[in-house]
């Protein structure tokens, strides 16, 4: 080693003058590198350490810094200097010093300074830096120069350095430069615009003509670039665009025709990567519009006729057009000549061709799965192939084509490509699309391949630290959440989960990620944890809960899963209230420190409810005026406790007494403003015991522990509904397990046979005839399919949302809105109300306004609630879709099977109509009636009406939450 | 969109880097790192796109690369871009580079700095590609490099833009361009 260091160090010197001070000093005529340079760089090239390096470019630097800032430097000398400043910069190293000098030159006279000076700041300043400022002016100047390379180095410099609010500057600068007699100022003013479309969109609002007239300028050279502004602004809005197809399609026209001068072909292709940007605005406007597409076919016939030649950017631009074609409107006859290409790509030799040709069939795939037929042993060596890339997009491919008969095959492949790669990247991109897989067919994951996937991904949040896409913990819980439910073996899985989630909970060094999961397992299967002794569940969760590496987000799911188990049975009451009170409450977040004493209240009061026990509002009346808790209230004012008052009444009271002082001393929180006042009492709406816990009324909660609620009644209603779809559900697994169960047959035969070459074949053989099931028994299946129909349809009360786009990936819904949808327009209109009502009673600022409305108070206080929850919403949504995860489901869009096989019937979507339904009931048939007027314009009616009460405690669904006890309190008022 | 172009060589040693979008200090290293280590582990019969990555824009970015003797020139694209044409660019720009340069080599970068991004300027603007023809990107520079001069004083006739353009019909002879023998550098290790 050293040896050659001393080789490196005696050429090097030799070398440098030869290259660059002997012969080549005469071709480049200013040389830049001085002596200096060249010594700078040999040391560095020789050095043994980064320690060393460092020594060396901190010196150099420290040279550089006193050179600079000499008075009198010559323009060459200068250039050396920005030179070795950017070397380092390159390299690593705090150059923060030069930044001042850069500026400097680049605002210096002469035409060498100042393009040193312009390249220096675009290479070390960014559009956020405090001393852009200082070239703004220097800019203007320039632009307005005559001179052509003035205007090209402040163009550049705009399009790289000026930002958001500096833009209306130099505008109508950039805007005159459109028409500049040279075409290289118009390009570069045309790419200038690009960038203010990207950075500030609402600055180009009047640019159409502008835009136009330089789509059509008489240079091909800004033409092109012209079509990257139409491109974004295509993407952004295809159907605004519309008239600019014709223009773009006659332009593409008269390319490959080859009315453009000679000098503008590259490999005897005219401009091909206009050509290439071209297809790719063509392909947006023509998948939005028939017309479009009717004159785009000719054109793609024409390119895919014409592109004979063997070179690199033909194959781009085949590429291209076979992608547009899987974009536009379909036509049969040219998705077959597609498919043609296609097979020239697999075919051939070149790994970037067989790359390209997969991916090309994967764009394919989702305009017609048939079409993969024909490559089906392609496929299956470029899933075994040496280059990882092909791999990945064969996979890719995979998932792309998944139907009801090969999903589990493709799952395993999925799954054996992600405990085999070393890949972080590409192990969270598989996580992702095996939960994607898992979430569209879940019914088809066996046993022993559920339990890998969960082991896999606990393997994998382990060991991938920070790198797993946001969203992909919802959706692993929500598959854990179904695969929970439901079936005939679900209980032997979830003692395997939580098994594995409570070995994995006493390990350190846990992920956020990870511990989300385990934290919602066992709070939500809490009743397989009864035979634990508790300490062994406890200790840790605490741990967690006190770690100050973990968000408050994550105690948020702490303190949740622990009223979860307590409910449960699994943690007794004494123990957890001395354990929760031991926690110091100083460094916790105000929405954290409030679920804590909720959940100390809810402990202390014993009620244990069912976590099974869900909402079910199809069923489900409110008693809004809360009246079986008269006889508790009543108790309590004996007691001596003070009666109810809403929020605003307590806000109104206090503004009145304590007008003349300062808001500031309002402190408290009820004495806030009303937003404030809002947040707090939504806060509770999420809380664990939906009890507002720091309400005036304390004594009512000491009542509460006192005589405790009997809801025992309620609950068994509640599990009666449980029972009673569960079956029904069962049902429909039978249905489909057998199609499963002969596939894992298959997977084994094809796993059996390995040795020899023969059997190489074979298995590829039986891997593509499992891959390619579901695809090749179409017709056979089609009879079957609509069998199955009917009976889906009989079964449930199906939404047939037509559509034709099941090989997308199918979004779960975790965002949707909480609030039950059938509800929102009673809610609305008396929200709007309620807002009216109060808006006055704020105005008059008087208590009496509020009390002579109390026949709305009611409402208003519900209506509060909405508002809030929707606020709230926003706030913690991270928090809430985990919960969600389980009512979600229902809404989650399950496609029907028979459909995938069919590929061209419309895909047929299960969904509940309402989300809050109780996840053992997804089912049950829920189909809202029409004569039924929003549960809350019932329940404000029915006063004495006493029914059902929402026993959930634990959802945020619980939508009266604060509402019904807001009411129950003022219930106690009215006492 | 072009994300950045970057040039290292077998070693991982930045040559040359160009971000179109703003990084700071740190992860633009860190992203040269990541990028070489992704690269290098592939081998050369494999083909020269590549995706993952998570720090420029995760599933959204690709890296298309080409390997030349000691340098890798590597583009970061998002998926909008073409492989195929991208690995063109890459031609064509270290084509350019030759032209300009003759023969070009690892220390041209460097010690032409200037230059080179000069070059890399008028092919590609703002992350877009600007101009894809070699002879008209040598004239252009040409041009720039006379209208400095003769703002500054000096007359000498640039011999080389006549060249440059006199030189029409470049081959494809600059294909596998050959860097100067450095046989020592190329065995260096950098620790």
């Amino acid at each position: 080693m050293s040896d050659i260091v001393e080789k490196t160090l005696a050429s090097l010197p030799r070398f440098l003058s030869d290259g660059l001070l002997g012969t080549k000093s005469q071709q480049t005529p200013k040389s830049t590198s001085t002596r200096a340079f060249q010594n700078f760089m040999r040391l560095v090239n020789g050095v043994k350490s980064r320690h060393e390096e460092e020594q060396i470019v901190r010196r150099e630097i420290s040279v550089l810094k006193q050179k600079l800032s000499q008075p009198d430097i010559t323009p060459a000398q200068m250039c050396d200097y920005l030179c070795r400043v950017l070397y380092c910069d390159m390299i690593g190293y705090d150059v923060t010093f030069s930044f001042i000098h850069a500026v400097k030159f680049a605002q210096k006279g002469t035409a060498l300074e100042k393009r040193i000076g312009y390249l220096a700041c675009s290479l070390l300043l960014n559009e956020n830096h405090e001393l852009i400022l200082l070239l703004v002016n220097t800019i203007q100047k320039d632009l307005k120069s005559s001179n052509l390379l003035d205007n090209c180095m402040a163009l550049t410099a705009v399009c790289q350095l000026l930002n958001t609010e500096m833009i209306p500057m130099v505008l109508p600068l950039v805007e005159e430069k459109l028409t500049h007699p040279r075409e290289l100022v118009r390009m570069k003013a045309v790419m200038c615009l690009h960038k203010f479309l990207l950075k500030a969109p609402s600055l180009m609002h009047n640019m159409e003509g502008k835009l136009h007239k330089s789509l059509c300028d008489k240079d091909p050279g800004v033409m092109s670039v012209s079509v990257h502004l139409y491109y974004q602004l295509i993407k952004e809005n295809p159907e605004q665009y519309e008239s600019v197809g014709e223009s773009l399609i006659h332009i593409f026209n008269q390319i490959i025709n080859r009315r453009l001068p000679a000098t503008f072909e590259y490999h005897s292709i005219p401009l091909p990567w206009l050509q290439i940007e071209l297809l790719q605005c063509l392909a947006l406007l023509g998948s939005k519009s028939q017309r479009i597409s009717e004159l785009f076919y000719p054109l793609l016939r024409d390119v895919l006729a014409r592109t004979n030649i063997k070179d690199n950017i033909a194959f781009a631009i085949i590429y291209e057009s076979i992608h547009s074609i899987t974009m536009i409107q379909p036509n049969k006859e040219l998705l077959e000549e597609a498919s043609r290409h296609v097979g020239r790509f697999l075919r051939s030799t070149s790994r970037h061709l067989q790359y390209i040709g997969i991916k090309a069939l994967t764009a394919l795939v989702k305009r017609g799965a048939e079409y993969v037929l024909d490559y089906q042993m392609t496929v299956v060596e470029c899933l075994d192939c040496s280059d990882k890339s092909t791999q990945r997009k064969t996979l890719e491919l995979l998932s792309c084509m998944a139907n009801d008969a090969n999903v589990a095959v493709v799952c395993d492949k999925l799954l054996e490509h992600l405990s085999k790669s070393s890949d972080p990247y590409w192990k969270s991109d598989l996580v992702v699309q095996v939960a994607d897989l898992a979430d569209r067919y879940p019914l088809l994951f066996s046993t022993s391949r559920r339990e890998w996937y969960v082991d896999t991904i606990f393997d994998l949040l382990m060991r991938s630290r920070g790198c797993s896409p946001t969203g992909v913990v919802d959706k692993i819980i929500k598959v854990i959440g179904s695969e929970c439910q439901g079936e005939d073996n679900c209980e032997e899985f979830c003692h395997y989960v939580t098994a594995k989630c409570l070995e994995t909970l006493h390990q350190t060094d846990l992920t956020p990620d990870l511990l989300h999961i385990i934290i919602w397992v066992l709070g939500e299967y809490a009743n397989f944890l009864n035979h634990l002794p508790q300490d062994k569940l406890l200790k840790p969760l605490l741990g967690y809960f006190v770690n100050s590496e973990f968000t408050e987000e994550v105690r948020v799911w702490i303190l949740s899963a622990m009223r979860k188990l307590f409910c449960a049975g699994v943690l007794e009451r004494d123990e957890l209230v001395s354990c929760l009170n031991g926690i110091g409450t100083k460094e916790l977040q105000t929405y954290t420190r409030h679920r804590l004493k909720e959940l100390i209240h809810f402990v202390r009061s014993g009620i244990r409810l069912d976590n099974r026990t869900r909402l079910n509002n199809s069923s489900l009346q409110f008693d809004g005026t809360l009246s079986f808790l008269d006889d508790f209230v009543s108790e309590a004012l004996e007691g001596g406790a003070s009666p109810y008052k809403s929020s605003q009444l307590r806000y109104m009271e206090l503004n009145s007494l304590h007008k003349s002082q300062e808001r500031d001393v309002l402190s408290g929180v009820e004495l806030k403003t009303y937003s404030q006042v809002s947040d707090r009492s939504s806060a509770s709406t999420h809380g664990s015991a939906g009890r507002p816990g720091s309400s005036e009324g304390g004594g009512h909660t000491q009542n509460a522990k006192a005589s405790g609620l009997d809801m025992t009644g309620v609950k068994r209603v509640w599990s009666k509904h449980g029972v009673a779809t569960k079956e029904e559900h069962v049902s429909q697994h039978k249905l489909l397990s057998p199609v499963s169960r002969q596939l894992t047959g298959e997977n084994d035969d094809d796993a059996a046979n390995k040795d020899g070459q023969d059997e190489e074949q074979t298995r590829k053989h039986n891997l593509a005839s499992a891959l390619f099931q579901g695809i090749t028994n179409q017709q056979n299946q089609k009879s079957e399919q609509m069998e199955n129909k009917t009976e889906h349809a009989e079964h449930q009360n199906i939404l047939r949302v037509s559509g034709t786009t099941y090989s997308k990936p199918i979004i779960s819904t975790i965002e949707a809105d909480p609030l039950p949808r059938a509800d929102t327009g009673g809610w609305r209109e008396l929200h709007k109300i309620s807002n009216q009502n109060l808006a006055k009673a704020l105005a008059a600022n008087e208590s009496f306004a509020f009390l002579e409305n109390t026949s709305s108070e009611a409402v208003s206080t519900n209506e509060v609630t909405v508002q809030q929850l929707t606020e709230d919403r926003v706030l913690f949504k991270q928090n809430l879709s985990t919960e969600e995860c389980i009512p979600n489901k229902n809404d989650s869009v399950k496609v029907l099977p028979n459909d995938l096989l069919g590929g061209q019937s419309p895909v047929a979507i299960v969904k509940d109509d309402d989300q809050h339904s109780d996840p053992d009931q997804r089912t049950s048939s829920q189909k809202l009636d029409p004569n039924e007027r929003s549960m809350y314009d019932n329940y404000m009616e029915e006063d004495s009406h006493t029914s059902d009460v929402p026993t959930n405690p634990d959802s945020h669904e619980s939508l009266g939450g604060t509402s019904l006890y807001d009411e129950f309190y003022s219930n106690g008022e009215n006492l | 969109m072009i994300k950045a172009i970057l040039v290292f060589n077998n070693h991982g040693k930045p040559r040359l880097s160009r971000f179109y979008q703003h990084f700071a200090e740190d992860v633009q290293q860190q992203i040269i790192r990541e990028t070489f280590h992704l690269v290098s582990k592939r081998e050369d019969n494999v083909c020269n796109f590549l995706e993952g990555g998570t720090l420029i824009g995760g599933s959204d970015y690709k890296l298309i690369y080409r390997h030349y003797a000691t340098l890798y020139f590597v583009f970061c694209v998002d998926s909008s871009e073409s492989e195929l044409g991208i690995l063109d660019l890459i031609q064509v720009f270290v084509e350019t580079l030759d032209k300009c340069f003759e023969n070009v080599c690892e220390l041209d970068l460097i010690f032409h700095v200037d230059k080179v991004h000069y070059i890399l300027a008028e092919l590609v603007m703002g992350g877009m590609v600007l101009e894809t023809n070699m002879t008209e990107i040598l004239t252009r520079i040409e041009e720039q490099n006379k209208l400095e001069k003769s703002e500054a004083g000096i007359a000498a006739a640039p011999a080389r833009a006549v060249s440059a353009v006199k030189d029409m019909n470049i081959p494809q002879k600059i294909k596998d361009i050959k860097l100067p023998e450095l046989p020592s550098i190329g065995n260096l290790k950098f620790s």
